[in-house]
């Protein structure tokens, strides 16, 4: 776990790919794209169920280790149209109903066909203003304040002669902060770092910064 | 036997005689037996095997037979059109009123139906071609009648999987028609006994007619004048231009072969640089160049207008055109039959030999092509080892047979296992595979998109058309290399590139392509736009290093010369002698009795090299094996590359290998496990996964122009590996990529013999003071970098950071940290 200070508040970047907000007790992930298994099926890649139900777990356990009140995912909730009746609506529910914090989802771009009537106690959003932080889905959204967003699964790779390393990153940039996709199976997009942006380096166990 | 007089005539009117091995076989063909014609291409093997069934049909009296007779298999679609018409004239020739078609990936829809319909006498096809005809319930009962399937260039297909999709069709046929006669053909190969076991199945006894050849085939090398300057690594040998363009000069035509495109590219390149005015009687022949491009060439070569052409592979066999007058070489030549069949396009003016000159690109290549010489003198060859029980093309055959006539789980089991690749596939592992395509296995047997197949009286049958569509498009176990078009912006195709190259360039970046620097403007879809390039672009070299393995056989004759370089007299040892004492000096030769051993600290961290030359696939299982057992007593992180002659393992700081400690790290006890373990470390059953799970129909490849790339194909194909290996740890074909990059990849046979040589011979370690001739072109080209570590992610990241950060403090350029 690694602790930055941004606009006045403390940050705590978590290596499940989440941000954690203590003060507002908040966690925050982008790109869960649930329901990803049926969308590659469709696409004719035989990719069978499972990886949902596991990420649901860890958005339970980030919950209680954080002792968190509310959880915000910043948009790709679902990774495609899922049709009425698909396993993921009722799982989902059922998760919901299970949680004692409040369940916020900022919508994507691939959230354009999500039936958000079949689910259960959730807030969605277009954006969020919570001072002193503008939350988004894609970054060229956030207008004014210091965003938070995700869409671009930001990743990087590290080479020296003798060893090298790829990883997906949380992005520090001047108005506002990229978060790493939280799904897996999503692959990622190698980004540039521009002078005075910070990159951390997310592992299985640990949060690295990788700029001074 | 008495020929026919129409056979004699076909002779007489030629001024021919037939030979002795086409007697052979039309003799044998007319007894009813099956077997194999070993001849060298423009010897006549073509009527050697087609005069056969002719024959039996002249002999009946019957000019005008109904329905299918024979069936002609060929490896390329280029070779299909010249059969076709070879056997058409010699038809015509012979007054038989037979018809001839072919059908391949090229024929029209309307073309396929029309032959569906009504089929030809004779039929010339590639195997995918034929498996396609199974999927049709009404051709079928067509091939019955089939009296003979001949299998050209049976030496192609024979230790792929392609070979195995054919046994599998032919075993269809032979269902049919029991009487079915099986004649192949084939190049030499080191197994061609083995070979034609294959071709008829277990328990047949095949016939095997080879023709005489009188043929001498000589191997040179183009010897560097000045060794002193000669490199030690690298393939882009362009040292030798001014000496290759004097050879060029005195000749008429000329084919220069070159072991990958790239290197094509760089070379063609660097002659139109040297000899501008040559432009026009040059070319350049590779896969990646448009088809109208590559039959421009090939008619070129065929009327003897080009003086010289610049191919790769593309031009090995299938082409069929006069001789040349010479042949050359550029780089190690790999194997002893590609070198032998490159050399035999050369000269073949009666008494005089064919010859190749081989044009060494860096020092050791001197020694490979004296071992060449060596061992085609000593008449040992590569074998193309059968594949068996690939369960990816059984599901596919599966399907296909399901889908035309439908089958029974015991008549196929009983017809499948009359082919050599699954003799011995047990009944569970049948089951399993009935199971697969009915339900999709147990991680996805909830999804009936993969319940392909349905079992309704014990019949299985394909009823969706989706499903049917799907799969006739997907037939096949070629799963090539990615690859995108590349077109001008003002329009008009230039042929193909690879996709994993153009994704590693910026827009704006240039790069070769026959002959001209382009540049790329925009990618779109599976279509790179390029234009001419401008003097100040950036050039982005190709090269991805000499990707073929040496050949075993080559290997060890490499390693014998190597280890003993006076054994015998050839002008390259002499030659590469200077490089050798050096190597003797500074560290030691690496004698067959022996195995060398070499650590080095260079600023990079400490290096350990050990020269087994057992080949690159070896050396990388045995650098893997190694990396992961020294890794498993300490907290530690190796960067592992592999050659044909050894392997190194790079690490930070301090490591000092005693030879105990060595030895006991490469002992074959526990070989299997710690072989499995290190790696799955490496991944690198996720990469052999990709091919089974296209073939085997879980990835679907996309319609035509559906614009899917196969780079997402690819990481799709890693995504399943994962899940399956997570959610159905007993999917067989998670297994069979196991066994596959075993048995294929790191030859684990190989391997075995390999680790049981080492402990049996002395073992030299020497601490060189700087990197030996022979630890060099492993610094120099590391490819395909393997990471073994047990350490934690977090101190190696730390420990990289932590070296940037050095180099950014010691350097005053800007720090790059991420790229």
């Amino acid at each position: 776990m690694t602790d930055i200070e941004i606009q006045g508040e403390t940050l705590r970047l978590d290596h499940r790919r989440a941000l954690v907000w203590p003060r507002h007790e908040a966690v925050l992930v982008a790109d869960t794209h649930f329901g990803k298994s049926a969308v590659f099926r469709r696409e004719g890649i035989a990719l069978p169920e499972g990886s949902d139900a596991a990420d649901l777990e860890i958005l339970s356990a980030l919950l209680a280790d954080h002792g968190a009140r509310r959880l915000y995912i910043l948009g790709d909730f679902v990774h495609g149209a899922l049709p009425r009746g698909h396993a993921f609506y009722n799982r989902f529910n059922r998760w919901t109903g299970l949680q004692d914090a409040d369940i916020h989802v900022v919508l994507g771009n691939h959230d354009a066909y999500l039936d958000c009537s079949a689910l259960e106690g959730v807030h969605w959003h277009r954006e969020l203003r919570l001072a002193p932080f503008h939350l988004v889905h894609d970054p060229d959204e956030a207008r004014d304040g210091f965003f938070l967003a995700g869409h671009i699964h930001p990743v990087t790779r590290i080479s020296t002669r003798g060893d090298s390393l790829r990883m997906p990153v949380f992005w520090q940039r001047r108005a506002g902060m990229v978060l790493p996709s939280f799904g897996d199976l999503t692959g990622g997009y190698a980004i540039e770092p521009a002078r005075g942006e910070r990159l951390f380096g997310v592992g299985p166990d640990a949060v690295i910064p990788l700029t001074p | 036997m008495r020929l026919p007089t129409a056979i004699a005539d076909f002779y007489r009117r030629r001024n021919w005689k037939p030979a002795a091995f086409q007697r052979q076989a039309w003799e044998a063909f007319s007894r009813g037996e099956s077997g194999l014609i070993h001849a060298p291409t423009g010897t006549g093997k073509t009527l050697a095997a087609w005069f056969g069934p002719v024959i039996a049909q002249l002999k009946s009296g019957d000019t005008a037979p109904e329905g299918l007779r024979v069936l002609w298999i060929t490896p390329m679609r280029a070779l299909a059109a010249d059969t076709e018409k070879a056997l058409l004239e010699s038809i015509a020739d012979l007054g038989l009123e037979w018809s001839v078609m072919r059908r391949t990936g090229d024929s029209s829809a309307s073309q396929r139906a029309k032959l569906r319909k009504s089929p030809p006498t004779a039929l010339v096809t590639t195997p995918e071609s034929l498996s396609l005809l199974l999927t049709y319930a009404d051709f079928q009962p067509k091939l019955r009648q089939l009296d003979a399937v001949v299998v050209d260039e049976w030496h192609e297909l024979v230790g792929s999987k392609r070979g195995v999709q054919l046994e599998l069709c032919l075993a269809r046929l032979r269902s049919l028609n029991p009487g079915l006669k099986t004649w192949g053909m084939s190049a030499t190969i080191g197994n061609l006994e083995e070979a034609a076991r294959v071709l008829l199945g277990p328990g047949q006894c095949p016939t095997i007619v080879v023709a005489k050849q009188k043929k001498r085939i000589d191997i040179e090398a183009l010897i560097p004048a000045n060794m002193e300057r000669f490199p030690w690594a690298g393939h882009l040998g362009l040292n030798l231009l001014p000496e290759v363009l004097e050879q060029v000069e005195k000749a008429n035509s000329t084919l220069i072969f070159t072991n990958t495109r790239s290197q094509a590219e760089l070379w063609f390149e660097g002659m139109l640089k040297a000899r501008p005015d040559w432009i026009g009687q040059f070319a350049l022949h590779h896969a990646s160049l448009s088809r109208s491009v590559r039959d421009q060439v090939e008619a070129g070569l065929k009327d003897g207008s080009l003086r010289c052409v610049v191919c790769t592979s593309s031009l090995d066999l299938g082409v069929d055109f006069s001789p040349v007058e010479q042949v050359l070489q550029i780089g190690s030549p790999k194997g002893i039959a590609r070198l032998l069949q490159r050399a035999g396009r050369s000269g073949h003016s009666p008494g005089q030999p064919s010859k190749v000159l081989c044009v060494p690109t860096h020092a050791f290549e001197l020694v490979e092509i004296a071992a060449a010489r060596q061992a085609a003198k000593e008449k040992t060859i590569e074998s193309r080892r059968p594949m068996s029980l690939c369960l990816d093309v059984l599901v596919q055959h599966c399907v296909s047979i399901a889908l035309g006539t439908g089958f029974t789980e015991d008549d196929l089991y009983r017809e499948i296992t009359q082919t050599h690749a699954f003799e011995q596939l047990s009944r569970e592992a049948w089951e399993w595979v009935l199971l697969f395509i009915t339900r999709g296995g147990a991680a996805l047997e909830h999804y009936p998109e993969y319940h392909r197949v349905i079992e309704e009286q014990e019949r299985y049958r394909v009823e969706s058309r989706r499903v049917a569509q799907r799969h006739r498009m997907a037939i096949g176990t070629i799963t090539s290399d990615s690859v995108m078009n590349l077109k001008w912006t003002s329009g008009g195709s230039l042929g193909t590139i690879e996709e994993s190259f153009i994704s590693r360039l910026k827009t704006n970046d240039g790069f070769l392509f026959n002959g001209r620097v382009l540049q790329l403007v925009r990618v779109k879809e599976m279509t790179a736009y390029v234009k001419l390039a401008g003097k100040q672009t950036r050039i982005v070299p190709r090269w991805q290093g000499g990707k073929a393995p040496l050949s075993t056989e080559l290997s060890d004759y490499t390693r014998r010369l190597l280890g003993a370089p006076d054994s015998i007299r050839a002008r390259e040892l002499t030659a590469i002698s200077p490089i050798l004492s050096l190597q003797a000096a500074w560290s030691a030769l690496p004698t067959e009795d022996q195995l060398l051993v070499e650590q080095v600290s260079t600023r990079e961290g400490r290096h350990l090299f050990v020269f087994t030359f057992g080949g690159r696939a070896v050396n990388e299982g045995l650098a893997a094996l190694l990396a992961w057992r020294l890794s498993q007593s300490q907290q530690i992180t190796f960067r592992a590359w592999a050659n044909d002659y050894g392997f190194e393992l790079l690490t930070k700081g301090e490591f000092e290998q005693a030879e105990a400690a060595l030895r006991d790290a490469l002992s074959p006890d526990n070989l299997l496990d710690d072989l499995v373990a290190s790696i799955n470390s490496a991944e690198t059953g996720k990469r052999q996964f990709r091919e089974i799970a296209q073939v085997a129909g879980l990835v679907f490849t996309g319609y035509p122009g559906s614009g899917k790339s196969t780079r997402q194909i690819q990481a799709s194909s890693g995504l399943i590996y994962d899940v399956l290996a997570k959610y159905d740890p007993d999917n067989l074909l998670v297994d069979q990529a196991m066994r596959e990059v075993m048995r294929y990849q790191l030859e684990f046979g190989r391997l075995q013999e390999s680790l049981a040589r080492i402990q049996g011979v002395r073992w030299v370690l020497t601490e060189p003071a700087r990197l030996t001739p022979l630890a060099f072109p492993l610094w120099a080209e590391r490819i395909r970098a393997q990471t073994v570590s047990s350490e934690k992610w977090s101190v190696r990241l730390q420990r990289m950071l932590e070296s940037l950060n050095k180099a950014a403090d010691s350097t005053p350029r800007r720090r790059r940290v991420a790229s």
